[in-house]
């Protein structure tokens, strides 16, 4: 996977981003292919076009919109443009969510195994409705009602989702992820408690603007400066068992999926990631400083002026380049294996499906994502 | 032509079943074959096209409408044959190729475009469309602009701004009293605001809309009265030419150029740092020394020594011997100097334009009036508060 990612990622540098539809679309068909279920591999048959055309058309409709929206916060006063501003991020989380849901379709509808095309019903808008109560409810609820949450979407993404005529399923609970995950977010909730109590009481003993720290504000900064380690490892062992959790809930016909992930299995994962990524920071901070050295010393690239320009800007984009490959080939490769050697599918010789009639995706919902920022990944 | 057969796996497109196969190949097409011997299909070998795989083995599909069916060989003789007798079976994977090509070249046209654009269009536009917008346009800019710097910019004690209090007001009323003639002669659709602020950078800017910020690290660089209202002269000509307004424009057409149509992700940022970068220093040199000669001529006219600003650019850049070593300390990537960029050529840009001086013009402030105006942010050099 290695030189394909390389390549990709100069190409996508090269074209200032153009091409990272190709890229996408090279990554998705290494990943589905190596994903074989019962001897089988996937096929993804998408097309970086595709990718592309849904992207201009995306950029067609959002960019007016962009326009309008700027004129009008700059034609109204102060308090009218916060509110544009407030209501104008409210409304790209919720055309993000119903862009990730229409991207879903497309991959979905370009993903064939054994000759039959999986398939997503569904409205997008229904979709991003759900999200929008449900993230309002998770917020006022500090994060307590998000079990709830995933369950209720996936059971709908699930229940729209097809193989063929065979329709999917979800029967994991919003329950199950709560019991499961409570203890970590009790343990969350401690590791931002307590530094925050500590520091409030030394902002408190403390009035002038908290210039020295006591003896409390001390103890908090270095809780807090522990907790945060911390609290990615809770992520990324939360992460685990919501796969867990998920898989263990997904039929589609008369199959269904048996999940035995281990809560470490992606933690280990990240770990290793952040091990590359120290170990590329530390070499990339001495080639350039070598560099740097012989091209005339610090101070003449200090004066500014094209050559520093050039040298930083080469800088700034191999380091990119080396951090993009690194995610790439270290986290999302990787995650994806395990996921997927975690599952064992049951009743698979009772499936059969028979093509389904619907026409495959367009990739307006792929656009939309992505020049918003939200992509979908890989 | 040699005619092979071999057993393979077929998936027919309309259910899933997975279907073991005899498969023949002929002079004109593959025939796939049920184990009892019924046809399943034949597909022409010039419509016979490889799908993508990475199990090793061939994986064949066919160019036509119809189901997406596949057919699966083992590596070996018969998928060598196959490899041989269909000419266009990697034509998919060429087109590809030919269409990546395509889009690597248009891209890179298309990147050479915007920078152009970048560098030459949005400037000749921000040029044109910045005469054009009502007075009230760079005010609301120049509000957004100063909240941000009032924001970010480290300051000492006391406040932003000097000359508020009682002990600095003297101060305040010598500068009042330096920018009179230089805003009488001016005569700026604009009332001037100026603020002293309490940083030791020495540096001045000018806001879109009018208001002028000079900085307390300035006014104790200045050794003479005529030194600091040439400064004022020169800001006073960037709000003139409204080139705040129209860096904004350029800034802000930039940023949508290339942050929004290509994107954010891998090279995107990059690409609007570097085109901003470089589009301001060429920008700022134009706007410099349009500004540099509008203050020689404001500073004739408001009866100052139009040569005194250039001796105090070229001290600040230290690219005189006197004091040297001092500038050079002081620089910072924040600085006047550096967006100012040939001190000296514009030294003698603004001597030549200035010509000789009549020895007999008096100085703008009297000698006490220029110590209190030296002191306006308190006796000590201010310092940064966290620098
Ligand atoms: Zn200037």
């Amino acid at each position: 996977m290695r030189p394909l990612v390389l390549k990709g990622l100069l190409l996508t540098l090269l074209t200032l981003g153009v091409y990272r539809f190709w890229y996408q679309t090279d990554v998705r068909r290494f990943l589905w292919s190596r994903t074989a279920i019962e001897g089988d591999g996937l096929e993804y048959t998408g097309r970086g076009l595709e990718l592309f055309l849904g992207f201009l058309i995306a950029l067609a409709v959002l960019i007016p919109a962009y326009v309008i929206i700027a004129l009008l916060s700059f034609a109204g006063g102060p308090i009218l443009q916060v509110a544009a501003q407030f209501a104008f991020s409210l409304a790209i989380v919720f055309l993000a969510q119903y862009a990730l849901y229409r991207a879903r379709r497309y991959r979905l509808s370009r993903t064939l195994w054994r000759g039959v095309r999986l398939g997503q019903t569904g409205s997008g808008w229904a979709y991003a409705g759900r999200c929008f109560g449900w993230g309002l409810l998770t917020v006022l609820t500090l994060g307590l009602a998000y079990p709830f949450m995933r369950a209720s979407l996936e059971r709908y993404k699930m229940n729209n989702t097809w193989y063929g005529d065979q329709q999917g399923r979800f029967t994991a609970t919003g329950g199950q992820l709560f019991r499961q995950g409570v203890p970590l977010w009790f343990l969350v909730a401690v590791l931002i408690a307590v530094p925050a109590a500590l520091l409030a009481s030394a902002a408190a003993n403390a009035p002038d603007a908290g210039r020295e720290l006591g003896r409390a504000g001390w103890l908090g900064m270095l809780f807090l400066f522990a907790a945060v380690p911390v609290i990615l490892a809770v992520m990324a062992i939360y992460q685990a068992l919501e796969f867990r959790w998920w898989a263990n809930g997904v039929h589609v016909g008369p199959a269904s999926a048996r999940c035995d992930l281990g809560l470490f299995a992606f933690l280990k994962t990240y770990l290793g990631y952040v091990l590359a990524l120290l170990l590329f920071s530390i070499a990339t901070a001495v080639v350039f400083a070598v560099v740097g050295a012989a091209l005339g010393g610090t101070a003449a690239l200090r004066e500014g002026g094209a050559p520093a320009l050039v040298f930083t800007a080469i800088a700034y984009l191999a380091t990119l380049l080396g951090y993009a490959a690194l995610g790439q080939l270290y986290v999302v490769r990787p995650l994806w294996k395990k996921s997927f050697e975690s599952v064992t599918l049951t009743g698979l010789g009772a499936l059969v499906a028979a093509q389904s009639t619907e026409p495959p995706a367009n990739a307006f919902g792929e656009g939309v994502a992505d020049a918003l920022d939200f992509g979908a990944g890989f | 032509m040699t005619t092979s057969s071999g057993t393979g796996v077929f998936f027919d497109g309309l259910t899933s079943r997975r279907q073991d196969v005899h498969v023949s190949l002929a002079e004109e097409d593959l025939a796939v074959l049920a184990p009892d011997g019924r046809m399943l299909a034949r597909w022409p070998l010039g419509q016979l096209r490889e799908a993508f795989t990475t199990s090793g083995r061939l994986r064949l599909t066919r160019d036509a409408e119809g189901p997406p069916a596949r057919l699966e060989l083992a590596d070996g003789p018969l998928a060598d044959a196959i490899r041989a007798a269909a000419p266009a079976l990697h034509a998919a994977r060429a087109s590809e190729r030919t269409a990546t090509r395509r889009v690597v070249l248009w891209s890179v046209a298309a990147v050479v475009s915007l920078t152009a654009l970048g560098l030459f269009g949005l400037p000749a536009l921000a040029d044109k469309v910045a005469p054009l917008l009502p007075w009230s346009v760079d005010r609301r800019m120049g509000e957004v602009v100063d909240a941000q710097l009032r924001y970010l910019l480290p300051t000492g004690q006391g406040g932003f701004a000097c000359g508020e209090t009682a002990t600095e007001a003297p101060g305040r009323a010598a500068l009042d009293r330096l920018a009179a003639p230089l805003e009488r002669a001016a005569g700026l659709p604009v009332p001037l605001k100026i603020t002293v602020v309490r940083s030791a950078i020495p540096n001045a800017l000018a806001l879109p809309g009018g208001p002028i910020y000079l900085f307390d690290g300035l006014i104790r660089e200045a050794r003479s009265p005529d030194e600091l209202a040439g400064v004022l002269a020169h800001e006073i000509g960037h709000v003139a030419h409204r080139d705040g307004a129209r860096r904004t424009l350029q800034a802000g057409g930039l940023s949508f150029l290339f942050g929004f149509v290509l994107g954010d992700f891998a090279g995107g940022g990059a690409a609007v740092f570097v085109a901003r970068m470089l589009s301001e220093a060429s920008y700022s040199r134009q706007a410099e020394s349009a500004a540099d000669g509008y203050a020689v001529a404001l500073m004739r006219r408001a009866g100052g020594d139009p040569a005194a600003f250039g001796a105090l650019l070229a001290r600040l850049t230290g690219e005189q011997d006197d004091d040297g070593a001092e500038a050079e300390r002081k620089r910072s990537p924040l600085d006047y100097v550096a967006s100012h960029p040939d001190t000296l050529e514009r030294k003698r840009v603004i001597e030549a334009a200035a010509g000789p001086r009549s020895g007999d013009a008096a100085p703008l402030l009297t000698p006490a009036e220029f110590a209190a105006l030296k002191a306006v942010c308190g006796a000590n050099p201010s310092k940064d508060d966290d620098a």
